[in-house]
C-alpha cells in the first residue's frame, strides 16, 4: 500500500504544470549559476523555496480540493499516509534538481581549466549530499506546515515566516550574541596598536642611529668621508635594526595572537549559535567543503607569513651587502644585486580532513532539522482534521 | 461605488491572515535590519574617528611637526573614507569597496581594507538591510496578496456575485487594481516609518536634510518596485483560472526576475564588453610607473654628467639652488606624464566598466530588480558613483602633493630627511557635494524603467479583467 502512495503522489507531482514549471526555472538557475560563478548562498535559496514550492499543500492543498478525505477512508494508517506524501514529493525534488545539478557539474568538468583531484571529487559528492539533506529537510518543513494550516496561502505563509526567521533573522541575531558575549577589537584597533609598536620601534631605531651619527661626526673625522666609516655607519644600522626588531617582535607576537584568538572566539560562537538556522547550516557546510571559507585564508596566510619572515631576512641581507659593496668595493666588490637565491612563495592548497568534519556538522544540524519537522508533522497529521 | 468596491479590496486584503503574519514580519525585519545596520554604522564610524584621528596625529607628531619631507614621499598619507549615513537602509557596494588609501607621492592610489576584507564575519554572514527586506521579501510577499485577487474570488464564487453590481466592469477593474496596490503599500509604508523613526531616534546617526530627502526619494522608489509585482500580480491572477496556475506563474517570473535576468545581464556584459581585471591594470600602472621612474632617473644622470658635481658641501647656496632647480623640473615634466597617463588609463578601464554597466542596465529592463537597485544604490551614497568621485578626488589631490613635495624638495635643496618647513601642509579632505536632483536625473531611467513596468503591469490587468470570463 506504501508503494501505491508513493507512487501516486509522485504522478501527481511530476504530471502536474507545476513541477514543470518550477523544475524548468530550477534548472535554469542552476546551470546559470555553475557557469556564472554565482553564489552558493543565492543559489540555495532559491532551490529550497522552489522545493518549499513543492511541498507546501500536500496535505492542506488536498483538502482544500477535497481529495484527502478520499485518500484517508483507504485502510492505511496516517503515518503511512505521511510517509508516502514525504516520499513522493522527495523524489521528483531529487531528481530534477539532482539531475540539473549534475549535468551542469558535468558540463563545467567538460571546461578546459578545470580539473578536480581525488580529494576536492571527494568534497564535491559531499557538497551534493549536504544540498540533498538540506531539499529534505525542507521538504519535511512544508509538510509540516501543510499539516498544520487548512489552506494552501496560510501554509505558504507560514513557510515564508520561517524562511526570513532562518535566513534572515536567526543568523543576524547570532551575530549580536557574539559581540555581546565574546566581543573582539576590530581589524583597525588592532592595526593601530601594530603601527604605534612599529613608529616606537622606528623612532628607537633612528634615535639611536643619529646618537651615533653625532659621535662620528667629529671634524677630521667625519664618518661619511671615508668607506671605513660609512662601512661602520651600515654596520651598526643593521646591528640596531636587528637588535630593536628582536625586542619588538615578542610584543607584536602578542598584539596579534591576542587579536586572532579574540576574533577566532567571537566567530566560533556566532557559527556556533547560527547554526541552528538550517540555511546558515548549509552555506557553512558547502564554504568548508569547497574551501571558499575563512580557515583557507587562515592556512594561506599562515603560509604567507612564514615567507615574508623568510623574505624579510633574504632582503635585509641582500640589501646590507648591496650597501656595503657601494660604500667600500675595495674590501667589498663590485655593487650589484644577485636575486638567485631570493625565496619563492609557493603555496600547495592542502584540503584537512578537518574541514570535512566541520561541513558534517552542520550536515548533522540538517539532519536534525529534517527529523525534527518530519516527527512535527507526523504529530500534526496525527490530530489532522481530514474532514 | 468606486470608493466603495475599493474599501472592500482593502479591508478584504487587510483583515487577511496573510497580511497580518506579513505585516509583522515585514516590521519585524525591518526593526532588525535598521537595529543590526545602526549597530554596525555606529561601530564603523567610531573607529572611523579613532583611526582618522590617530592616524593625523602621528603624521603631525613623527613627520610634519619634525619636518620630515621624506616621510610624505616615501611613507605617504592614509586616509579613511567615512561611513555612508544611508548604508543602514541601503547597504550596497559598502562591503566590497576598500574603505582606505594610502596616498603616496609617484605612487597610484588603491583603495583596501574593505569591511569584508577587514571583517569576513560580514561576507559570511551577509548584511541584513531594508533594501534586501524590499527587494526579496517584500516583493515575495506582494505576489502572495495578489495572486488571488481575481482567480481566487472566480474559484471561491464571489467573483460572480461582485460582476453583478450595476458597476462597469473597468470600474471594477480599476476598484480591484487600487484597492490592492493600497493594501500592499499598507506594510511597507509602515516598515519605512519604522526604520526612519529609528534612525531619527539613533543618537550617532545625524541624518541631515538632504539625507532624509534621500530617505523620501527611496521610499518612492521602493514603493514603485513593489508596484510593479503588485500590478504584475494582478495580471497574473487575472490571465488564470485558477489559483494555483496563477501562484506558480507568478513564483517562476519573481524567480526569473529577481535572480535570472540581473545576473545573466551581468554575465552578457561581462562577456559583450570585457573591461579586464583590476589586477590588470595595477599591472600595467605599475610597468608605467617604473618606466617613468627610470627615465627620470636617466634624465637625471645625465644631467649630472654634464654638470659633474665632485662635491656638494663645497658648492654655494645658489650653485646648490640651481642644480635644485634643474632637478626639479626633471621631477615636474616627468610626474606630469606620469600623471596624464596614469589618467588615461582610469578612464579607459572606467569607460570599458561603464559600457559593460550600460549592456547589463540595457538587458536588465525587463527585470525591475536591476533598476531598483541601481537607483536606490546611488541614492544611499552606497554605489558606483561615489566611489567613482572619491577616486577623482583622490588622484587630482595626489596631483597637487606631487606638485608640493617638488617645490619643498627644491626649496630645501634635495635635504628632505628633517627640519623642512611643512606648516603649510594640506590635508586630504572629501566632501559629497552631489544634490538629490543630481542624482534623481542621473536615474531618471531606472526610475522610468520601474515606472513603465508597472504601467505595462497595470494596463494588462485592467484588460484582462476587461476580458476576464467571471462565470
Amino acid at each position: 500500500m506504501l508503494g501505491h502512495l508513493i507512487r501516486k503522489e509522485i504522478l501527481d507531482h511530476i504530471l502536474s504544470l507545476r513541477f514543470l514549471m518550477l523544475s524548468a526555472v530550477g534548472a535554469l538557475i542552476i546551470w546559470l549559476s555553475l557557469f556564472s560563478g554565482y553564489g552558493y548562498y543565492q543559489e540555495r535559496l532559491r532551490e529550497y523555496r522552489l522545493a518549499q514550492a513543492m511541498t507546501y499543500d500536500s496535505v492542506c492543498g488536498e483538502k482544500e480540493a477535497g481529495t484527502l478525505r478520499l485518500l484517508a477512508s483507504f485502510s492505511v494508517p496516517r503515518d503511512r499516509l505521511l510517509m508516502g506524501k514525504l516520499i513522493g514529493a522527495l523524489i521528483p525534488t531529487l531528481t530534477v534538481f539532482g539531475l540539473s545539478l549534475t549535468l551542469g557539474i558535468a558540463g563545467v568538468f567538460a571546461m578546459p581549466d578545470i580539473q578536480f583531484t581525488g580529494s576536492e571529487l571527494a568534497r564535491l559528492g559531499w557538497t551534493l549530499v549536504a544540498c540533498g539533506l538540506y531539499l529534505t529537510a525542507f521538504t519535511c518543513i512544508g509538510i509540516f506546515a501543510s499539516c498544520l494550516a487548512r489552506q494552501a496561502a496560510t501554509s505558504f505563509v507560514l513557510l515564508l515566516g520561517f524562511w526570513a526567521l532562518s535566513v534572515a533573522v536567526l543568523p543576524s541575531l547570532s551575530l549580536i550574541a557574539a559581540d555581546a558575549l565574546r566581543p573582539a577589537p576590530s581589524v583597525h584597533e588592532y592595526q593601530a596598536e601594530l603601527s604605534r609598536l612599529n613608529m616606537e620601534n622606528l623612532e628607537k631605531r633612528r634615535h639611536l642611529r643619529s646618537q651615533w651619527q653625532k659621535e662620528h661626526s667629529r671634524p677630521g673625522e667625519e664618518w661619511w668621508k671615508t668607506p671605513q666609516g660609512q662601512e661602520a655607519f651600515w654596520l651598526y644600522y643593521t646591528r640596531s635594526r636587528d637588535v630593536t626588531e628582536e625586542s619588538a617582535k615578542p610584543l607584536r607576537a602578542r598584539v596579534e595572537e591576542s587579536f586572532r584568538n579574540r576574533y577566532k572566539a567571537r566567530l566560533d560562537l556566532a557559527v556556533l549559535l547560527a547554526r541552528f538556522s538550517p540555511a546558515f547550516a548549509l552555506k557553512n557546510a558547502l564554504v568548508r567543503l569547497a574551501g571558499a571559507g575563512l580557515d583557507r585564508q587562515r592556512r594561506f596566510e599562515e603560509v604567507y607569513r612564514q615567507h615574508k619572515e623568510r623574505n624579510e631576512a633574504w632582503y635585509r641581507g641582500a640589501s646590507e651587502r648591496s650597501r656595503l659593496r657601494q660604500v667600500y668595493p675595495a674590501k667589498y666588490g663590485k655593487p650589484q644585486w644577485d636575486v638567485s637565491d631570493m625565496p619563492r612563495f609557493a603555496y600547495r592548497e592542502t584540503w584537512p580532513g578537518g574541514d570535512v568534519q566541520t561541513a558534517l556538522m552542520d550536515v548533522g544540524m540538517l539532519i536534525l532539522w529534517g527529523a525534527l519537522f518530519f516527527l512535527g508533522a507526523y504529530v500534526a497529521i496525527l490530530r489532522y482534521d481530514l474532514r | 461605488m468606486f470608493g466603495r468596491l475599493v474599501r472592500k479590496e482593502l479591508l478584504h486584503h487587510l483583515l487577511d491572515f496573510r497580511f497580518i503574519v506579513v505585516f509583522t514580519l515585514c516590521a519585524l525585519l525591518s526593526a532588525l535590519s535598521v537595529y543590526v545596520g545602526g549597530r554596525n554604522y555606529g561601530r564603523r564610524l567610531q573607529e572611523y574617528g579613532e583611526v582618522s584621528e590617530s592616524t593625523r596625529q602621528a603624521l603631525q607628531k613623527t613627520s610634519l611637526s619634525k619636518g620630515r619631507l621624506w616621510d610624505l614621499t616615501w611613507v605617504g598619507i592614509r586616509w579613511h573614507r567615512r561611513p555612508e549615513v544611508l548604508s543602514p537602509v541601503v547597504y550596497g557596494l559598502s562591503g566590497a569597496l576598500g574603505q582606505e588609501v594610502n596616498i603616496k607621492y609617484q605612487q597610484p592610489s588603491e583603495f583596501e581594507a574593505s569591511p569584508f576584507e577587514t571583517d569576513p564575519t560580514y561576507a559570511l554572514f551577509e548584511v541584513l538591510d531594508l533594501a534586501y527586506i524590499v527587494k526579496v521579501c517584500m516583493s515575495l510577499a506582494v505576489l502572495l496578496f495578489t495572486f488571488d485577487a481575481i482567480c481566487g474570488e472566480k474559484e471561491g464564487g464571489t467573483l460572480r456575485l461582485y460582476a453583478s453590481f450595476p458597476v462597469s466592469r473597468s470600474r471594477l477593474a480599476l476598484a480591484k487594481l487600487v484597492g490592492c496596490t493600497v493594501a500592499i503599500w499598507a506594510p511597507f509604508v509602515f516598515s519605512f516609518l519604522l526604520v526612519s523613526l529609528a534612525l531619527a531616534i539613533s543618537p550617532g546617526m545625524g541624518l541631515q536634510a538632504a539625507d532624509w530627502g534621500r530617505m523620501i526619494a527611496l521610499t518612492g522608489v521602493f514603493g514603485l518596485y513593489l508596484t510593479v509585482f503588485a500590478a504584475f500580480g494582478l495580471w497574473g491572477s487575472a490571465l488564470t483560472h485558477r489559483r494555483m496556475t496563477a501562484f506558480l506563474a507568478l513564483l517562476s517570473l519573481w524567480a526569473v526576475w529577481v535572480f535570472v535576468v540581473p545576473n545573466l545581464a551581468v554575465d552578457i556584459g561581462r562577456r559583450l564588453a570585457p573591461a579586464g581585471s583590476s589586477f590588470d591594470l595595477q599591472k600595467q600602472v605599475g610597468t608605467m610607473h617604473w618606466e617613468t621612474r627610470l627615465n627620470q632617473a636617466s634624465e637625471k644622470r645625465t644631467y649630472y654628467q654634464r654638470n659633474p658635481v665632485k662635491d656638494w658641501s663645497a658648492l654655494s647656496t645658489a650653485d646648490r639652488q640651481v642644480i635644485q632647480d634643474a632637478l626639479s623640473k626633471i621631477e615636474s615634466r616627468w610626474d606630469a606624464e606620469y600623471h596624464a597617463r596614469l589618467g588615461d588609463m582610469q578612464k579607459e578601464r572606467r569607460n570599458r566598466l561603464r559600457r559593460q554597466q550600460r549592456i547589463a542596465v540595457f538587458l536588465m529592463a525587463i527585470s525591475p530588480l536591476g533598476a531598483v537597485s541601481y537607483a536606490s544604490t546611488d541614492l544611499a551614497r552606497t554605489g558606483f558613483m561615489q566611489q567613482e568621485r572619491i577616486e577623482d578626488a583622490v588622484n587630482a589631490y595626489l596631483i597637487s602633493l606631487s606638485q608640493y613635495v617638488q617645490e619643498k624638495t627644491r626649496m630645501a635643496l634635495g635635504r628632505t630627511f628633517e627640519g623642512v618647513d611643512l606648516t603649510d601642509f594640506v590635508w586630504f579632505t572629501y566632501q559629497d557635494n552631489d544634490s538629490l536632483g543630481q542624482c534623481l536625473s542621473r536615474n531618471a531611467f531606472h526610475i522610468l524603467n520601474l515606472a513603465l513596468l508597472a504601467v505595462l503591469g497595470f494596463a494588462g490587468a485592467y484588460v484582462a479583467v476587461l476580458r476576464y470570463d467571471v462565470r
